[in-house]
């Protein structure tokens, strides 16, 4: 068994050994000899000592000791040279072998090389301590990262076991409470500066944190130096040391972007309102605004324009159809080519007239201008007006006018009386005379057919010469407005005199005319334009009445002008026209004569103005005024507006 | 218009057969007396209106006088025979001298030749002295033959 134990003893892969009770060394294995190089009888005993380091060799001795008094096992690390001098680690080990009575009989002890994992161990360890330095410095590094972009973006970031009521903030958590980072917070110190408004909600957030609910909210603080910041708080359950829930979370400086939210409302409120004083605008001047994509059919209108159409504003989308439904049938053709024009790129003007659901016909006038750059999609943004009570008002005013002139027309009339009344009974009474000759001839025996034959003759021409008076005055006087047809102004002027002309013999007037044969054709309504001729004639004859020492002399002058104007001048030698009141003299109901209403200037010159020209007086150089008009004309006999 | 002038110069040389018919034409009219040196003056028509000036002078003639029209008061006063005019039917409201302008001249120049005025126009239209200043009448255009008639009888009794 002794041998046994001996062989087992020095196949150990082990440094082994055996002691006595006092300490001597009794046994070491070969490979414990082979280590060292020392022999075994060189060993035993106290001999292994030569071996160890000698800075260790006092250590291992005292260590030594102290196990052999304690009777217990232990160990010591110590170096132990190698055969070829060199020092390596080992762990010495050692335990007490006792006897039945308990009594140490024996120490058995290894020595265990732990060079080289102790190498490894600090090999590793320079690895961890390095490895430690460089995340050390990462983490400096992202903290410090973490550190400006909190400042840069204003959040701050905490723990808090709020249970606990123990909080770790970021320096700028701190930063933006105004708090000195690294002091102590409660819940509590949060909580005394945030705005008394948004306490309530504060208490409520923390008490359903600490029920383990995540935290995402709004809130104001006012910091000491009395400056209110909005926060916006994210807090996650991150875990839970002994039950108590621990939240991570960050906290946002938000008081620009709420500024500039406010900023933005306060803009949007603005554009609202400029929006809102713009439909109303739109609804007070019944005017309304589109956008239009004629190609996609899709237009964009204001409430203004929904509202002229009597729709309810975006009631619906708008197509070409949505308007073209309501033109009506005559205007649809003008409607359309408008479309067409726009279609083309042009920018058009539109003109027509719609009849709404509640059956209301309204004038509309519209302008579009093209915006976009797509010349295949033009796009046009444009306004409409509802024109309906200025077209009535149009119409209502002409028809005045029409009423006025026609007024001044039969005034005109109970004037000319006299001489109309002269301009028929003049070839009545030649037809009279005439007929009573022919009864007086034809009853002679025998009777003188002669002169019969000549009697009837004249009582024919005289009543052709009644009739075209007739003819003449119903066509001056007649109610109904004529249309514009080319007329010859000095044509007119001629039939004009034909009427007044024994009215202007018994005002003894002399007359005088200068016409300009080549005079071209002007577009007019020739029984307006006779109107304005004759009131000019009567002014004329009127403003001479009184003159007793010189020639009543009246003088109507046509000439062209330049560019295309044809005029047309009555000039007296009257009572002449104080230049002060050259202008007033066309004001209505302005007037230098006994009678009259004086709405004859004004008449004329609304007849000569809705003719595009111009009706103007001058003193003349010697006595009296002239009254001018001036009209264009044109080679295409182009439409004109009637009054 | 030369021709019934010529025709009635001619019936200046004529015996009073013609007036004999004259009552069965115009009714009412009394017959002249008689056709002596008086019938050789005649009447004499202003008018500047032509038809007046045509076919009055027939009517006088068919009446029993002879007639004769001028277009103005000036072409009047500048006739060699003012003296022989009878009566004077004159338009009141002529170009240049009027009807009454030329009574007055007539008057000034010492002819007192019985006038009868005729106008186109209405009564209120008329000078209200016009028959003071020795007019017989005004007629007014148109007017019948009776009241031609008339006025010239009275104008000449």
């Amino acid at each position: 068994m002794e041998l046994e134990l001996s062989n087992l003893i020095e196949a150990l892969p082990g440094l082994v050994w055996t002691a006595l009770p006092d300490g001597r060394a009794e046994f070491l294995n070969r490979r414990w000899c082979e280590y060292t190089g020392l022999r075994l009888e060189q060993a035993v005993g106290f001999g292994w000592q030569s071996a160890l380091h000698p800075d260790d060799a006092d250590l291992v001795l005292e260590y030594w000791r102290s196990i052999l008094e304690s009777r217990q096992s232990g160990e010591v690390e110590a170096r132990l040279r190698r055969y070829d001098g060199e020092y390596r680690r080992f762990l010495f080990s050692a335990a007490p072998l006792a006897d039945k009575s308990g009594h140490v009989v024996k120490w058995c002890g290894s020595n265990m090389d732990i060079e080289d994992r102790l190498q490894a161990q600090e090999v590793l360890r320079a690895q961890a301590d390095n490895a430690l330095k460089a995340s050390e410095a990462h983490l400096r590094l992202a903290n410090a990262h973490l550190t400006v972009a909190q400042q840069v973006s204003a959040i701050g970031s905490f723990t808090s076991d709020l249970v606990a009521d123990e909080h770790t903030w970021s320096d700028e958590f701190y930063r933006i409470c105004e708090l000195e980072p690294g002091s102590q917070v409660k819940t509590q110190t949060l909580r005394d500066i945030v705005h008394t408004e948004d306490q309530p909600l504060f208490d409520a957030v923390i008490e359903r944190a600490i029920a383990g609910e995540d935290v995402d909210f709004g809130f104001r603080i006012i910091t000491i130096g009395g400056v209110v910041k909005h926060l916006h708080a994210v807090g996650r359950l991150s875990e839970h040391i002994d039950g108590r829930p621990i939240f991570m979370g960050a906290v946002q400086d938000v008081t620009e972007k709420k500024l500039a939210e406010g900023a933005l409302k306060a803009r949007e409120a603005d554009l609202r309102r400029a929006l809102d004083h713009l439909t109303e605008a739109q609804l007070l001047s019944k005017t309304g605004s589109f956008t239009a994509d004629l190609v996609g059919n899709e237009h964009l209108w204001s409430d203004g324009f929904y509202r002229i159409c009597d729709l309810e504003p975006g009631s619906r989308k708008i197509h070409t159809e949505t308007l073209g439904e309501l033109v009506l049938p005559e205007d649809l053709p003008s409607f359309y080519s408008a479309i067409e024009r726009a279609m083309t790129g042009e920018e058009p003007e539109f003109e027509f007239r719609i009849r709404t659901h509640r059956n209301v016909v309204k004038h509309l006038r519209g302008i579009a201008h093209r915006f976009g750059q797509m010349t295949e999609r033009p796009m046009f943004i444009g306004a409409v007006q509802d024109i309906t009570d200025s077209k009535l008002a149009a119409e209502a005013l002409r028809t005045a006018r029409a009423e006025l002139v026609h007024a001044e027309r039969v005034m005109t009339l109970g004037a000319l009386t006299a001489s109309i009344a002269h301009e028929v009974n003049q070839p009545l009474a030649g037809i009279i005379t005439n007929a009573t000759t022919c009864l007086s001839m034809l009853a002679a025996a025998p009777p003188n057919l002669d002169g019969a034959r000549a009697t009837v003759e004249r009582t024919l021409r005289d009543g052709n010469r009644a009739a075209a008076v007739i003819q003449r005055l119903r066509a001056m006087f007649a109610r109904n407005q004529s249309p514009n047809e080319s007329v010859d102004v000095n044509e007119a002027a001629r039939e004009v005199l034909a009427l007044t002309s024994s009215e202007l013999q018994v005002c003894r007037v002399t007359l005088r005319t200068d016409f300009d044969f080549s005079l071209p054709p002007v577009s007019a309504d020739r029984v307006q334009l006779q109107q304005v001729i004759l009131n000019l004639i009567l002014n004329a004859a009127d403003a001479m009445r009184a003159v007793d020492d010189r020639p009543r002399n009246l003088q109507i002058v046509t000439a062209r002008e330049e560019a295309n104007w044809v005029r047309l001048s009555v000039t007296d030698s009257g009572h002449g026209i104080d230049p002060q009141t050259l202008e007033k003299l066309f004001d209505a109901f302005y007037t230098t004569k006994t009678h009259g209403m004086g709405v004859g200037l004004a008449i004329s010159r609304s007849i000569i103005e809705s003719h595009k020209g111009r009706l103007w007086a001058t003193a003349n150089d010697g006595p009296g005024a002239t009254f001018s008009f001036s009209i264009p004309y044109s080679d295409q006999h182009q439409g004109m507006t009637t009054i | 218009m030369m021709l019934p002038l010529r025709r009635l110069e001619s019936a200046e040389s004529s015996d009073a057969t013609t007036l004999l018919v004259l009552p069965r034409i115009i009714e009412g009219i009394p017959l002249f007396r008689r056709a002596g040196r008086e019938m050789k003056r005649i009447v004499a028509v202003v008018d500047d209106d032509e038809s007046v000036r045509e076919s009055l002078p027939d009517l006088l003639g068919e009446i029993g006088f002879k007639a004769r029209a001028f277009a103005s008061a000036k072409e009047f006063l500048a006739y060699d025979r003012i003296a022989d005019a009878q009566c004077l039917i004159l338009d009141i409201s002529m170009p240049g001298m009027s009807g009454p302008e030329l009574q007055c001249e007539l008057i000034r120049r010492g002819h007192l030749i019985p006038t009868i005025f005729m106008t186109a126009r209405s009564k209120d239209s008329i000078p209200a002295d016009l028959l003071q200043q020795g007019a017989v009448e005004c007629l007014f255009k148109p007017f019948s033959g009776a009241v031609l008639r008339a006025a010239l009888n009275a104008a000449l009794n």
